[in-house]
């Protein structure tokens, strides 16, 4: 019997790393990670005498202000989140559907311009004021809102409560009654289904809407600089427009990175409790309880103060004052070079951050290989890193590593970059998920070659996701504050920097168009983002 | 023994207008007995079970437990003060509990709850619907569930951590742990593997036999309710069709339906001259004591088991169609000379092949004839 000949070269068919994309994806972990080297390196050189300086200056203030800030805000948020998303999802009333997406618009408004219109409110002559005087007589006055623990917490409260809101909302329209029904057949009352079931379930989810207020606290510049409030955010911001060298702005800048980090990682432990969560089986929801007209004027009333308070009042004061503005003084200057300045670093940054995103997400979900996995971590790094961080950690890299972009739009294009890679990363990384490998195994088997596969099958696949994770770069890129600021080009002055240039000398009318415009740009692509997971959340 | 644990006497519901859900609904069940309540999809057997459980309320007839009405038109007694264990279609296992804290979800209650439900009694003029246990005696009810369902060394894990098999056992032991006067069970195995069903059935069978719990199941698979029930009422569009046991059913089917859903069924026409059938297979007695159907036309049930190959050629004449191969047996389709195709089970070892000539016997045990429709 004669041997078969091999035709052509066998090749065994092997397990490799696809070399491109382990490259790029080395890159973003490199870039990802550079900032935060720097600013660790900088604060560990620092000497006995700095840490001197820091905490007599800085730290117990800080820490308590920054701590009770994010305990208050975790406090009302928790009250008006979970209360809120009860009401939608437990009770049938005339108007729900509008109003379950209204409740949620806070979180497209920038948390310094919800500052700015109440800080101007509470200004003399302002709206406030006036109600105040038109209720209470003509002596009767308001306090300024400057550094009033109060206002911040309610301002940051009322932009961060849709957070929870959402989150617990989603996890009740999930419920299933089943649950409800086995406990009940197991002799338990109504009130002590609330304690034993709906509660541990639902626990997850409040905690996670809470962690995400509370990062956001900690990480927010714009608002608690506007009332004047210290936390470490501002505290940075002072530090480096106060002084030549830069160790104590990154002492700080370290001090807040290990309290976000201890913050991120009770959440990914919180999350990965709560995997299992899920309902199996037949889904049936809860039915809602319909409301007379009495109950409906009630959660009515309910909901139109909180939306009234958070959206409704901003837009409200924005419209006016601009009208009012332009009307005495005309369409303010260059507004639309601040608007073009603000959407070229935007779609910049939006851009390059997706071309770095895909292979980062489609390594990380198709391999079970842990550098891929530390590629992931990486990206996600930007979570724990907010606005002035990124802005310091990127000008030292500019500053000692990247000379030609220092000065330029560059540096600015590079923070969005890493500071909202993570957001559009986790858009991207679930709709990776989404996609089961079988599909380009089905194209691989049909002829096509890996990237081929990629190009055909998975990426038109994806495409949502793409979407979804550059509006969501976009957004964020357009309302940046504290990293702008630090880091822009002389002259070179975005919407949201105008608007923190006109508040700081108190011409707080001509911030109103610029404002206004901001919003405007961005409400439309928020409002069709949070549609799509409205859709996904509510069946 | 035969105590009656739960009488429904003419119930009826419905959810909108379309018609009855459930339309004149009378079963009794007894002390012990594994009940089974058989019918297609949508015939309304989820529904009756959610109105035994008391998550539904009836639209007219009652719920009669022990001595007590439970359920009525307007006065449902709520579920939990029910001496009802339940086991869910889907298990309904709490995820954030153990297997312990599942299965001792009824027994151990926190403090306050404790108090309340002792308070609710009095105000009630009940006694509770279990007496509390001690810490030891619920530690050793446990034990005796865990054992009893075969749950050993799980008890720590969590739900998600258990196969599909498991998590029944889970369930059940939470329904049993209870002691409940009735054990319902809504489709139990129809999210199992079909090639662990077999061992699963068995194994919740002798659960259930073990601990004495008097159970109703409901499926639209006949082979699991013949296997394993004392007694299967029948549902058809929300009306009671037929109780009985497994062998009634199928030998004395009161309505088509029972016949044409339980066992491989045809059907052929006779014609009634005087106290017989007269038939293509021939001419046959009526059974005793039955009444003759006001139509003289009839149709006669033939079971493909009632006929035979007929000796030295003396039967009806047919030729062979089709044969599907079940087992040590063989199914024939043939064709009479008439045209009707009658189905005919064999033993395997006649080989016949389609176009084959044969001919064959109707040997009923008991005729069952229904009026022409």
């Amino acid at each position: 019997m004669r041997h078969p000949i091999l035709a052509f070269p066998l090749r065994v068919f092997e397990y490799h790393r696809p070399v491109g994309m382990t490259v790029a994806g080395a890159g973003v972990s490199v870039l990802m990670l550079l900032p935060l080297a720097y600013i660790v390196y900088y604060a560990l050189s620092a000497g006995a005498a700095d840490w001197a300086r820091i905490w007599s200056k800085w730290l117990p203030v800080l820490l308590a202000n920054t701590l009770g800030l994010g305990a208050a805000v975790a406090l009302v948020t928790l009250l008006l989140g979970t209360s809120l998303a009860w009401l939608v999802t437990r009770y049938e009333f005339a108007g729900k559907g509008i109003w379950s997406w209204l409740l949620a618009t806070p979180l497209g408004i920038p948390t310094y311009i919800m500052a700015y219109v109440y800080t101007e409110m509470f200004l003399p002559g302002g709206w406030a004021q006036s109600a105040a005087r038109l209720l209470g007589g003509p002596e009767a006055r308001l306090p300024l809102l400057y550094g009033a623990f109060p206002a911040v917490v309610m301002v940051l409260s009322l932009a961060t409560y849709p957070y929870v809101y959402l989150l617990v909302r989603a996890s009740l329209v999930n419920h299933n009654i089943t649950f409800d029904e086995a406990a009940q057949i197991q002799g338990v009352t109504r009130l002590f289904r609330f304690l034993r079931i709906t509660l541990p379930l639902h626990r997850p989810a409040v905690m996670a809407g809470l962690f995400l207020a509370v990062m956001y606290v900690f990480a927010d510049f714009g608002a608690v600089s506007m009332m004047r409030y210290s936390t470490f955010t501002r505290a940075i911001y002072l530090e480096l427009a106060g002084r030549t060298d830069r160790v104590g702005a990154s002492m700080l800048c370290l001090v807040l990175i290990v309290l976000s980090a201890v913050l991120f990682w009770l959440e990914r432990r919180n999350r990965s409790r709560s995997r299992y969560y899920q309902t199996v089986g037949t889904f049936r929801p809860v039915p809602g309880r319909r409301c007379g007209w009495s109950g409906t004027a009630l959660i009515w009333s309910y909901f139109l103060l909180v939306f009234g308070s958070a959206t409704g009042v901003v837009i409200a004061f924005l419209v006016v004052k601009s009208v009012e503005g332009i009307r005495a003084a005309g369409l303010p200057e260059d507004l639309g070079s601040y608007a073009f300045n603000s959407l070229f670093v935007s779609v910049a940054a939006a851009s390059a951050a997706v071309f770095l995103i895909v292979p980062v997400a489609y390594l990380a979900t198709r391999y079970q290989d842990r550098l891929y996995q530390f590629y992931l971590r990486c990206a996600y790094a930007g979570y724990v890193l907010p606005g002035p961080i990124v802005g310091v950690g990127v000008l030292f890299i500019a500053i000692h590593l990247f000379n030609p972009i220092y000065g330029t739009a560059g540096t600015v294009i590079l923070a969005y970059l890493i500071r909202f890679l993570p957001e559009g990363l986790q858009a991207l990384e679930a709709s990776f998920q989404q996609v089961k490998p079988h599909l380009e195994e089905a194209a691989r088997s049909l002829g096509s070659t890996f990237h081929s596969a990629l190009l055909r099958v998975l990426l038109p696949m994806i495409r949502p996701g793409i979407v979804t994770g550059w509006v969501l770069i976009f957004v964020s890129s357009m309302k940046e504050l504290p990293a702008t600021l630090l880091l822009r080009p002389l002259g070179f002055d975005t919407l949201a920097v105008r608007i923190w240039i006109e508040t700081s000398e108190e011409y707080y009318e001509l911030a109103a168009p610029a404002a206004l415009l901001l919003i405007g740009v961005t409400f439309p692509l928020f409002a069709l983002l949070l549609a799509r997971t409205t859709r996904q959340t509510l069946p | 023994m035969s105590t009656s644990v739960l009488d429904i006497n003419g119930l009826y519901k419905k959810f909108d207008s379309s018609g009855w859900v459930i339309e004149d609904c009378t079963l009794s069940v007894q002390s012990g007995e594994i009940l089974y309540v058989l019918g297609p999809s949508g015939s309304g057997k989820t529904t009756l079970l959610r109105l035994i459980c008391g998550f539904e309320s009836p639209d007219a007839g009652q719920i009669v437990q022990g001595n007590r009405i439970i359920s009525s038109p307007g006065l449902v007694l709520p579920p939990e003060r029910r001496r009802i264990g339940m086991v869910f279609q889907d298990y309904a296992i709490f995820p954030h509990l153990t297997v312990r804290g599942n299965v001792s979800f009824g027994l151990a209650r926190p403090f306050p709850e404790r108090v309340l439900r002792g308070l609710q009694a009095v105000l009630n003029r009940e006694p509770e619907r279990e007496q509390p246990l001690s810490g030891e005696q619920r530690q050793a009810r446990l034990e005796e569930m865990f054992k009893l369902t075969g749950l050993q060394g799980l008890e720590d894990r969590y739900p998600h951590e258990l196969s599909g098999g498991q998590q029944q056992r889970v369930a059940l032991a939470r329904a049993l742990a209870l002691r409940p006067d009735l054990v319902l069970l809504d489709e139990p195995f129809s999210n199992l593997d079909t090639n662990l069903r077999q061992r699963i059935r068995e194994e919740v069978k002798d659960v259930l036999k073990q601990s004495g719990a008097t159970s109703i199941l409901v499926t639209h698979d006949q082979e699991e309710a013949i296997n394993m029930a004392d007694r299967i009422a029948v549902m058809n569009k929300g009306r009671l069709e037929q109780v009985g046991t497994a062998d009634d059913l199928f030998h004395a089917p009161r309505s088509r339906f029972v016949a044409t859903f339980i066992g491989l069924s045809g059907f052929m026409r006779g014609e009634i001259v005087g106290k017989r059938v007269r038939t293509e297979l021939g001419s046959f007695a009526l059974p005793a004591g039955m009444a003759v159907p006001p139509s003289r036309a009839v149709d006669v049930l033939l079971r493909p088991d009632h006929i035979e190959p007929a000796r030295n050629g003396k039967g009806t004449p047919a030729q062979v169609v089709q044969t599907d191969f079940v087992g040590v047996q063989t199914l024939y389709t043939l064709a009479l000379p008439s045209g009707l195709k009658v189905q005919a089970l064999f033993p395997g070892h006649r080989h016949l092949v389609p176009g084959d000539k044969t001919s064959i016997r109707f040997t009923p045990p008991k005729l069952v004839v229904f009026p022409v429709e």
